[in-house]
């Protein structure tokens, strides 16, 4: 290897490792926004980082100015619009969550309750999709749940139906489809909410969850089974015909291919 | 840390500002870049490119969106491969991986409407010199989640408007502005069950009482996306609202500006304060995400 073929790859390299380092910790900045702590300053930043507080400003300069992060009022900082839309594209590719939509948009407006649609991720529920009711009391059940949002699997009614459609898969015992159970849950307890909810197969496979939440003191699960399972079954086929529609044409596209 | 100086340096020569909405904006100058941090950018922006429309790309592909060289944007997708936030697909393209969200966007779903709202409530507050009410539907009534008063010069903490009665406060929805808009976007059956569950009184002296006249009410504050209040809830006191919508595209929330009838009329109000409302309700929907709405 000449000296100069040498130096290139040396700078080259060095290049690597810099824009390795400065995404590190430019990712690694934003990543420190969690629900837990979603405000911080200047100060604090460079404190959990480890670097001076004028390398942490770069960065937070940037993401403001690209939108991920805005200020607060006392010029500290918090995650913006752009956080939740990267998100919203992940999620997308992951499951067609803009497919059920329409389905969840219906599904609040027959319902008037807060409406969610969630998959399985290790062990936890990953909600997709979360929306808001209008009947007495469900904003205020509202806990900072939204796109993007874990819970355990045992925390939700979503997460038993999402594990009792997965049970139903592995051991085979009947055909996957339109087999699922409803499933009753005081689903966090905490906070006053009971839920109700039905998994949705895809395929046999991957699965999501369709939920309701009611605050728990508007009805017990017997009146919450009798007058919400309904639409929450015709949500749970049209989501199932929607997904399968989705299918057939990414095969028509496969063969067209 | 020096990387990003090693970064800036490589960068330069891939041609940025060839005015896609991808690529970084204008020149900075030199003092400007020490404040910036063009790696973390190129990196936001490459993460960008990928959408439930365009789940995979290639490097070429990356590089010609981000009008950078081809091995830059490979070198930039492989860094951000072993950061967890792209995986490599079997036909070796990128896609996004679910490391993403941990980029703020639980962090950002968690924050509650109040909190989305309130910097736009203050400006608002601060644009009209007036009282600011953001409420949402709760059964029958209006939950008033956020209020910014306005303050009067040279009076410390007087009012200017008719406020909501504060944050927290049950109001009846269909004699105030903030009411009427959230019935006249709900779905008719809802509407007609609501109204049902309401005892219509005369609060005010121009109150609207009759159901027949609510409803013809309701149908012209849905065609005009605004609705308003006038001596309805109290004497003396005028509002104006407009629509806030979610990431669905249905109206979730109201935002009112409300005045004192002796500092203006409900005509007044109408004419001096329409428009920043809509402009706010606008500008706050974009922020919940409502496809109708830009930032």
């Amino acid at each position: 290897m000449s000296a100069s073929a040498s130096t290139g790859s040396s700078a080259s390299a060095s290049a690597t490792n810099g824009t390795f380092r400065s995404l590190e910790y430019g990712f690694g900045l934003l990543a420190l926004f969690t629900p837990e702590r979603p405000v911080w300053g200047i100060a604090e930043l460079a404190a959990e980082l480890n670097v001076s507080p004028s390398t942490v400003h770069r960065y937070t300069t940037t993401a403001l100015n690209r939108g991920y992060l805005e200020q607060t009022d006392g010029r500290l900082y918090r995650p913006a619009r752009r956080c939740a839309e990267l998100g919203m594209a992940v999620l997308e590719t992951l499951w067609p969550s803009g497919r059920a939509r329409p389905i969840l948009r219906e599904l609040r407006r027959r319902t008037g309750r807060t409406v969610s649609l969630a998959v399985l991720d290790g062990d936890d529920v990953l909600y997709l999709q979360r929306l808001c009711g209008f009947q007495r009391g469900q904003y205020l059940l509202e806990q900072g749940l939204g796109a993007g949002s874990r819970l355990g699997i045992s925390e939700t009614a979503a997460g038993v139906a999402l594990a009792q459609v997965l049970q139903e898969i592995s051991s085979r015992k009947t055909p996957w489809s339109k087999r699922n159970e409803l499933v009753v849950k005081d689903a966090a307890r905490h906070t006053g909410a009971l839920g109700l909810a039905l998994g949705v197969n895809r395929a046999g496979e991957a699965s999501g969850a369709i939920e309701i939440t009611v605050p728990a003191a508007s009805m017990d699960g017997a009146q919450l089974l009798e007058e919400l399972g309904e639409p929450l079954r015709d949500a749970g086929a049209a989501l199932e015909a929607a997904l399968d529609a989705a299918l057939d044409g990414e095969k028509a596209e496969e063969r067209v291919a | 840390m020096n990387g990003d100086e090693q970064g800036r340096g490589e960068g330069d020569s891939d041609g940025r500002g060839k005015g896609n909405s991808n690529q970084a904006g204008p020149a900075r100058s030199s003092r400007e870049e020490a404040r910036y941090s063009r790696v973390l950018e190129r990196g936001l922006l490459l993460l960008a490119c990928f959408t439930g429309e365009r789940p995979e790309l290639g490097a070429s592909e990356l590089a010609q969106m981000l009008g950078i060289g081809r091995s830059t944007a490979h070198r930039f997708a492989r860094a951000l491969v072993e950061l967890g936030y792209l995986q490599r697909t079997a036909s070796r393209k990128y896609r996004l991986s679910l490391g993403v969200l941990d980029l703020g966007m639980a962090a950002f779903s968690a924050i509650g409407l109040r909190e989305h709202a309130h910097p736009h409530l203050r400006e608002l507050a601060r644009r009209s010199g007036l009282t600011v009410a953001l409420g949402v539907l709760d059964g029958p009534q209006v939950l008033v989640v956020d209020e910014v008063r306005a303050k009067r010069k040279g009076r410390k903490g007087a009012l200017r408007g008719g406020g909501a009665g504060g944050c927290g406060t049950h109001l009846p929805a269909y004699c105030t502005s903030l009411g009427k808009v959230l019935l006249a976007h709900l779905p008719s059956d809802w509407q007609d069950e609501l109204i049902s569950e309401m005892k219509l009184l005369a609060l005010g002296p121009k109150t609207i009482w009759s159901v027949r006249e609510l409803r013809a009410e309701l149908q012209d504050v849905r065609a005009h996306a605004l609705g308003s209040d006038d001596e309805e809830l109290l004497a003396g006191t005028c509002a104006i609202a407009a629509p806030v919508r979610d990431e669905s595209g249905d109206v979730v929330a109201a935002l009112s500006v409300a005045a004192h009838r002796g500092v203006l009329e409900l005509d007044e109000l109408v004419k001096r304060n329409v428009a920043p409302l809509t402009d706010t309700a606008q500008r706050l929907s974009a922020r919940l995400g409502s496809p109708d709405a830009s930032l």
